[in-house]
């Protein structure tokens, strides 16, 4: 043990003194600094890109303009609006929808005297008078409460189930008002307010299937645990297709396919630990020794594998404390929530990085390892290294090709199953591909891989 | 020393295959501890080959190889800690110091110190140089840290291949009094391979004699000499007066060129004739600068003659 331990150190000082091996370190950081630069400049800029759509004031002179031209029925009762809504600086916000409701009209055709419909048509207000000043009041005085108030009263008459107006209760529960204009991406309270109620409707209508009602629960069950507990921001929502707060995580949680560089820079480590020593001709210098030849290639192996996963922490150290110059502090303390069963389960979010770091670490693993095998075997660095390069670099595009053209014996290739996320999300190229067998697939693949590196290293006549 | 022989190396039917080629031939050999053996033998003779099977780089076909009593297939790991050396050319990690090569060589090892490292290293004499990297290495100074290197683990068995290549005559002359002191004092079985005959006569013990893959004869230099022109060894004596010397040395075998008397004498009795010689000629007034005996050329020959190497193709 205490043998292996020296050999490894062995290895180390060998691979660590060198150039290369400097310059590969060089480059993770350069990888690293670039991945966080790049990905900061792009939040910066989508932001600026949203920034410009801020809150407005609807087009009134417009509207009234269009609908002198278009007449229709009611048009004289929706200018009047408009003037109402220009006179007392209506934007798009609960204001404009109570305006809507307080100016709400109906249509009905005129009865003669024999109670016969005639073709003239009459419009009238759909509130009394005494209601609609009322509501003009509230709307005047920019009082949200009293709106909320109010429409939860009239939904109550209407004998409306609860879920339909939780919003508005809510709201004057938890004194949280209405947004000024357009709700922006950072204002997380709101946007969890109108997904809960958005989601307590679609389940009260009920028109949905039974997992799409699962997930709207779920939903449901995840914005009141924020709302409660004050979580502006769920590093899960990430992954989702829906556009979360533009902060730190969204460098963080992109940062895993940087991986696969890493990946490229071992590989080249790897396809020269065993090669070069023939190309030196210190072959000789390490097995006159009294150590049997299977450790020294074990050690080697060790020594590549313990690099690629030191990068893979250097990558992630530097990445968040990079990413937290460029994006500051604020949001890194950010949970990862999750429904798992009925169960809220809350994983930290540099936790939830750093296993997505190691559920991608295998692509390193293959590439180290297809490097040290082809090493072992020609003795030459070049073709380790661009066989494992060619690999990582065009593996996904073949098993594509290969179940875009229903070849089905492609799930067993090795680059079927190095995506373990999107294995695990059921997101593969292949239907029916579970966890389990891409491990078993790749497990296979490095005992081959291996095999071929232990028959090269320990038979070869030197 | 010849009573009491301890065999550090011993070979018996070794056979090795190469491809289609059939490299040795049932090779047996025993090297003692105290003894500088010379593994003679011209180009492509296997010499390098049997050195790379002894020290576990090719895999023996056939026959036995035990160092210290173990058996290398056996008992590898165990055989192979009783053994230094240094094969083909002495190559090292160019971007590491010597020192750091060292160091690698010693962690593969066990109980090397830092304090016998430094000791090596002064031992060959590169003490200066020691903290600079390998690429600014002459051969001659990789050389000697492949020496460093080779008995650093104090080896019972030390094998050099060739160990004389690029280095210069008084690099060669300091070579061979390491290996004679390592081999005399310290015990030690040292095995240098060669293909010059005149390299082994001055620092072997025993001489084996290998060619096209097979074991000609290990014979001690004395035997070589005595095997071998009748009994007959030359002395090259210069004086002062040829013609007084002529006259001293009347009834011998002998003859004159230019201030250079040429004396041959039986070699049973050499040593009490070339002084009875030496006195005659000095009784006779005849001034004495030097006498030397004149063997090289004559085992060259033998080894020639030996491994009949006019005619050897290298394959």
């Amino acid at each position: 043990m205490i043998k292996m331990f020296r050999l490894i150190e062995n290895e180390f000082i060998k691979s660590y003194k060198k150039l290369s091996t400097i310059i590969l370190f060089v480059m993770v950081f350069v990888i690293c600094i670039g991945f966080t630069a790049l990905m900061f400049f792009n939040v910066e800029q989508e932001k600026q890109w949203l920034g410009d759509t801020v809150i407005e004031q609807p087009d009134y002179d417009q509207l009234i303009s269009d609908a002198e031209l278009e007449k229709y029925t009611g048009y004289e009762l929706k200018i009047e609006m408009f003037e109402y809504m220009k006179k007392h600086n209506v934007m798009w916000n609960w204001r404009y929808e109570a305006c809507e409701e307080a100016f709400s009209y109906e249509t009905s055709y005129a009865t003669d005297e024999d109670g016969n419909f005639t073709d003239e048509k009459t419009v009238v207000y759909t509130y009394d008078e005494a209601t609609r000043k009322e509501m003009l009041s509230i709307i005047e005085k920019n009082d949200w409460k009293a709106y909320c108030q109010y429409m939860i009263d009239s939904y109550k008459k209407m004998d409306t189930p609860e879920d339909l107006y939780w919003e508005y209760q809510y709201r004057i529960d938890n004194n949280i008002p209405f947004p000024d204009g357009f709700i922006t991406n950072e204002d997380y309270k709101n946007i969890l307010i109108t997904d809960i109620a958005d989601a307590k409707e679609m389940i009260a209508i009920g028109t949905i299937s039974k997992e799409e009602a699962e997930a709207y629960k779920n939903s449901v069950k995840l914005g009141l645990y924020r709302l409660e507990n004050n979580i502006a921001v769920n590093v899960a929502d990430y992954s989702t297709e829906e556009m979360p707060a533009l902060n730190i995580w969204v460098c963080l949680t992109n940062s895993p396919m940087i991986i696969s560089f890493i990946g490229l820079l071992v590989a080249v480590l790897a396809g020269s630990i065993i090669a070069n020593e023939f190309s030196q001709g210190t072959i000789k210098f390490l097995l006159i020794n009294p150590v049997k030849r299977w450790k020294i290639l074990v050690s080697k192996y060790i020594t590549c594998i313990v690099t690629g996963y030191g990068f893979i922490l250097i990558f992630y150290v530097s990445t968040i404390l990079l990413s937290m110059l460029f994006f500051g502090t604020s949001d890194i303390g950010a949970d990862y929530i999750k429904i798992v069963n009925n169960e809220i389960v809350t994983t930290s979010g540099l936790g939830y990085i750093f296993k997505l770091f190691m559920l991608k670490s295998i692509d390193v693993v293959v590439s180290v390892t297809l490097a040290f095998a082809v090493s072992s075997l020609t003795k030459s660095s070049g073709l380790a290294t661009g066989l494992s390069v060619f690999s990582l670099l065009s593996g996904s595009a073949i098993v594509q090709l290969l179940a875009t053209f229903k070849q089905d014996w492609g799930r067993y290739l090795i680059w079927s199953n190095t995506d373990l996320k999107a294995i695990a999300e059921g997101n593969s190229y292949y239907p029916n591909h579970s966890l389990g067998f891409a491990i078993i697939v790749i497990l296979v693949h490095m005992l081959v891989f291996g095999l071929v590196a232990w028959d090269g290293f320990t038979k070869k006549e030197v | 020393m010849e009573n009491n022989r301890t065999i550090a190396l011993k070979i018996s039917g070794l056979n090795k295959t190469l491809g289609k080629k059939h490299i040795l031939h049932d090779i047996d050999l025993e090297a003692y501890k105290g003894e500088v053996f010379g593994f003679l033998g011209p180009n492509g003779a296997g010499k390098t080959t049997t050195i790379k099977i002894i020290v576990g780089l090719l895999s023996l076909d056939d026959g036995e190889i035990e160092v210290n009593g173990f058996d290398i297939r056996k008992n590898y790991e165990k055989a192979l800690e009783g053994i230094g050396g240094i094969v083909e050319n002495p190559e090292m990690y160019k971007h590491l110091t010597g020192k750091q090569n060292l160091r690698q060589y010693a962690r593969m090892r066990s109980g090397i110190t830092e304090k016998r490292i430094n000791e090596v290293v002064n031992l060959v004499g590169l003490s200066n140089r020691i903290d600079e990297k390998i690429s600014k290495y002459s051969l001659g100074m990789r050389q000697r840290l492949g020496v460093a290197q080779s008995i650093l683990h104090h080896p019972s068995v030390l094998i050099l291949d060739e160990p004389t290549n690029g280095l210069d005559p008084a690099g060669i002359k300091e070579l061979r009094d390491i290996l004679k002191e390592l081999a005399h004092k310290e015990n030690i079985c040292v095995i240098v391979s060669s293909h010059l005959m005149s390299e082994m006569e001055l620092m072997c013990d025993r001489v084996g004699i290998i060619s096209n893959g097979k074991m000609l004869g290990v014979y001690t230099i004395e035997e070589m000499i005595n095997a071998n022109k009748n009994g007959v060894i030359e002395y090259d004596i210069e004086v002062n007066d040829t013609e007084k010397a002529s006259e001293a040395l009347e009834g011998r075998d002998f003859n004159v060129n230019d201030m250079i008397v040429t004396v041959s004498v039986s070699s049973d009795n050499s040593k009490a004739e070339i002084s009875k010689i030496i006195s005659d000629l000095v009784k006779g007034g005849t001034d004495i600068y030097y006498v030397t005996p004149k063997e090289n050329k004559k085992l060259e020959d033998v080894f020639i003659e030996i491994t009949n190497s006019g005619g050897v193709q290298i394959d």
